[in-house]
């Protein structure tokens, strides 16, 4: 592991989501002139997950090693997948492929610009894996990670949870969640 | 007036090859094939010796900066310019290794994408897309 010292790991996962959601905003904003607020939050273990319509995640690897999903409510997704695609010209056959296609571009995009707030962590380079979209939510609980941190965010046009999912060891029991 | 450059785009995101599709059709290039992943994008290089490669980073199979450097090291002289989220320097500095001539940052704007490609190919950079 390579962690930066002086960075405890408690405190890596809350910079990591506090980034994420950073970059979540801005990306919403800028592209489709949508608000983000944040609601709840939790931490619990896998097997208490709750995941929405759809589902995208990536793996971050390297000293930073968690996985991110990012599940959004069918109305969200829909009006991204419709906003990105506007100028495409999609066929009907073809809708399903292009909104989970549209779930996995969001991800990539907010992790990868969120590399540029985490760097310092890891000097041999973030590592991110392509996006995969569940299929089959239950999937999720057979991943060997055991615990979860979840922030659920509101839009006016449908809600979306962001998660990180790691080791027991990255949080700890006195793990403060931030509002 | 300036021959219609010849564009290979790589990437996994199918709306993504979609889009740049549209928008290097808009600027006045031509797509003329397009590939999902570094080896694909390596076969479709051999094969259809494009002026220009938008690259994406982050790809099943094998990633951008692999097939980078596997398509520099056989055709010196191709001009890839990477289209990618990632915007951490050691990415930067490792495609820049490999022998990326560009880079853009996704969600890209179609001027910053026009610029990347002119300067790639060592061409005028006009501001018509501001």
């Amino acid at each position: 592991m390579r962690w930066e010292a002086g960075v405890p790991q408690k405190q890596l996962i809350i910079e990591v989501m506090e980034s994420v959601i950073k970059r979540t905003r801005a990306y919403f904003k800028s592209e489709f002139d949508i608000s983000v607020t944040k609601n709840k939050n939790m931490i619990g273990n896998m097997n208490e997950i709750a995941l929405l319509d759809v589902t995208a995640l990536i793996r971050i690897r390297g000293a930073i090693n968690l996985l991110v999903v990012f599940s959004f409510e069918t109305s969200l997704i829909n009006a991204i997948y419709y906003l990105m695609t506007l100028d495409l010209g999609i066929e009907a056959s073809e809708v399903e492929k292009y909104r989970k296609a549209a779930a996995g571009d969001v991800i990539n995009i907010v992790l990868g610009h969120s590399t540029i707030d985490l760097q310092r962590l890891d000097m041999s380079g973030i590592k991110i894996t392509p996006p995969k979209i569940l299929n089959n939510t239950n999937a999720i609980r057979e991943i060997k990670y055991t615990m979860f941190y979840t922030q659920h965010l509101e839009t006016s046009l449908g809600n979306m949870a962001i998660s990180l999912v790691g080791a027991e060891k990255l949080f700890s029991t006195n793990f403060c969640l931030m509002e | 007036m300036a021959t219609m450059l010849t564009i290979l785009v790589v990437d996994d995101s199918p709306i993504i090859i979609g889009k740049l599709k549209v928008l290097l059709h808009t600027i006045g290039y031509k797509v003329i094939q397009t590939a999902e992943n570094g080896k694909e994008a390596i076969e479709a290089y051999k094969q259809c010796k494009p002026d220009v490669v938008t690259m994406d980073i982050t790809m099943p199979e094998m990633d951008g900066i692999e097939a980078t450097q596997a398509i520099m090291s056989e055709f010196p002289d191709a001009k890839i310019v990477m289209v990618t989220s990632h915007g951490q320097e050691k990415m930067v500095l490792d495609a820049l290794k490999a022998g990326a001539k560009g880079y853009v940052l996704k969600p890209f704007q179609q001027q910053k994408v026009y610029e990347a490609i002119q300067k790639a190919c060592k061409r005028p950079v006009e501001l018509h897309f501001c």
